[in-house]
């Protein structure tokens, strides 16, 4: 009985201290999911010509909210998990300016909305039996449809013109036993399929949570030895540069400590600084951290490269 | 090589001609009693747009209308002579009216309607002729001879003369 209990307390004691070490949070990572075709930090929407009928689909309020994505920045319960992390979430990647002169890319483009709700009639005769005569009779169809097809142009500062086709058609047939939908239906099943269109053409890069755990970090210096006992609070709450800044003079002292170096990586990581962090990690690599940094990344490249406005923050 | 070019040219004709066709009319019994499978068709008398149904309604293409279907009597189905049909009002199981309707030339009370095929005694009176003229069909009695009308009101009549009677059309629904 009293071996049990002293198992218990060795249980419970090894889980306090080793709670005490792991300093872990969720983050959001953000990921590249396909090229876009902006290029450049400015961009002007010129609303879409109407080609077509007037409708119910108000196509350029619905392409403005989607625009809209590029200038996002996250608020809300998102704006919890990237709260001093990552930089250039934190503000807007791109302008929104007021003329086609001062912009690098104006959105704009034309759009055609067709309906139809029409009936036919083929007349055929009995292919078997002709006893008595072949009995004619007619096959009927009715058949409603309605079809939205946006063009969306890109044209960049040097004249030159990029293009994106949304094509959307719905149809219903009359048939027994089956809903038969009205145009006005149909319109409105082409919206929502717009609007996950536009979703699809406007967005580029997507997120996800993803747990950091920062490794145990010891040092001999005794004032930093100090500072060390606040790392949890830092990490808790948020202050994620004050904490790599700590990692990094750990490091700069002891250059043998490679947690403190994989420590400051982690946080470098977490403001979005990914060239620092890159460089620090190469200390000591680990293959999760190298999968990661990869898809980190590949977006922060590509936003580089298309000229995106990004602000990236050092300790 | 040629010959037998030759040969099945005439064949590949024949079936590429038989496209979009229906084989026939007729739904069989098996298949009606059975399968609950029928070759479905909306009647409509072309002057006066009354569909064929236990109650005829004006014909509109934005509702579902009322459906008939046709079978044969195998002993009417002599080779060489004209088939006799049988026609049958589709009834909704839905509704849960379960029973066969059969459109009926009832000479006692001299009348022309929709009634439980169990019920009639004399099978002659739902057995119907069919009469192509053009694109169009008459509904002959077997047992009376004569043809189905309905007037302006939607009543059935039964009518002696060819020219009287209504010319049907038969619109196939899927």
């Amino acid at each position: 009985m009293k071996t049990n209990k002293i198992i218990c307390l060795l249980a419970l004691s090894f889980l306090s201290i080793s709670s005490l070490y792991a300093q872990q949070g969720q983050f959001y990572q953000f990921s590249l999911d396909k090229e876009t075709k902006i290029r450049g930090s400015k961009i002007y929407f010129q609303e879409f010509a109407n080609k077509g009928v007037e409708s119910q689909i108000d196509v350029n309020a619905l392409a403005k909210s989607y625009i809209d994505f590029y200038f996002k920045t996250y608020r809300g319960v998102a704006a919890k998990k990237i709260q001093n992390h990552i930089s250039w979430t934190r503000n807007p990647r791109f302008e929104a300016v007021n003329s086609q002169a001062e912009a690098d890319v104006t959105i704009g483009g034309h759009y055609q909305i067709k309906t139809n709700a029409g009936a036919g009639e083929q007349l055929f005769f009995e292919q078997g039996n002709s006893v008595g005569g072949a009995i004619p009779y007619f096959e009927s169809r009715q058949l409603n449809t309605a079809e939205v097809m946006v063009v969306i142009s890109y044209t960049y500062k040097n004249k030159e013109v990029d293009y994106d086709t949304i094509f959307i058609q719905e149809e219903s047939e009359r048939k027994p036993g089956k809903k038969f939908q009205s145009v006005e239906d149909l319109l409105a099943d082409c919206e929502s399929k717009l609007k996950s269109n536009f979703y699809k053409t406007f967005t580029f890069y997507s997120h996800k949570d993803i747990w950091y755990k920062l490794l145990n970090v010891k040092t001999k210096d005794k004032v930093l030895k100090e500072e060390l006992k606040t790392a949890d609070n830092l990490f808790e709450s948020g202050k994620i540069k004050e904490l790599g800044n700590l990692f990094l003079r750990i490091y700069q002292a002891e250059p043998e400590n490679k947690e403190a170096a994989f420590n400051t990586a982690m946080c470098y990581e977490l403001i979005g600084n990914y060239p620092k962090a890159d460089e620090y990690y190469a200390i000591m690599p680990d293959f999760h951290t190298k999968v990661r940094m990869k898809t980190n990344r590949a977006l922060f490249d590509y936003l580089n490269n298309i000229g995106a406005n990004l602000i990236v923050e050092d300790f | 090589m040629k010959n037998l070019i030759v040969f099945l040219l005439p064949v590949l004709l024949i079936t590429t001609s038989l496209d979009g066709g229906l084989y026939s009319i007729v739904t069989k019994k098996e298949d009606a009693l059975v399968n609950q499978k029928y070759t479905k068709f909306v009647v409509i008398d072309d002057e006066t747009q009354f569909v064929l149904a236990k109650t005829p309604v004006k014909y509109d293409l934005s509702k579902e209308m009322p459906m008939n279907y046709f079978t044969v009597d195998l002993t009417g189905n002599i080779p060489g002579k004209q088939r006799i049909f049988t026609i049958h009002n589709l009834v909704n199981n839905a509704g849960g009216d379960e029973y066969d309707w059969v459109l009926e030339d009832n000479a006692d009370e001299n009348t022309i309607f929709f009634s439980r095929s169990n019920f009639i005694t004399m099978k002659a009176s739902m057995q119907w002729l069919i009469t192509v003229r053009g694109e169009r069909i008459l509904l002959k009695n077997s047992r009376t001879g004569a043809y189905l009308k309905v007037d302006a009101n939607g009543s059935y009549l039964a009518v002696k003369s060819e020219t009287e009677a209504s010319k049907w059309k038969l619109i196939h629904i899927f």
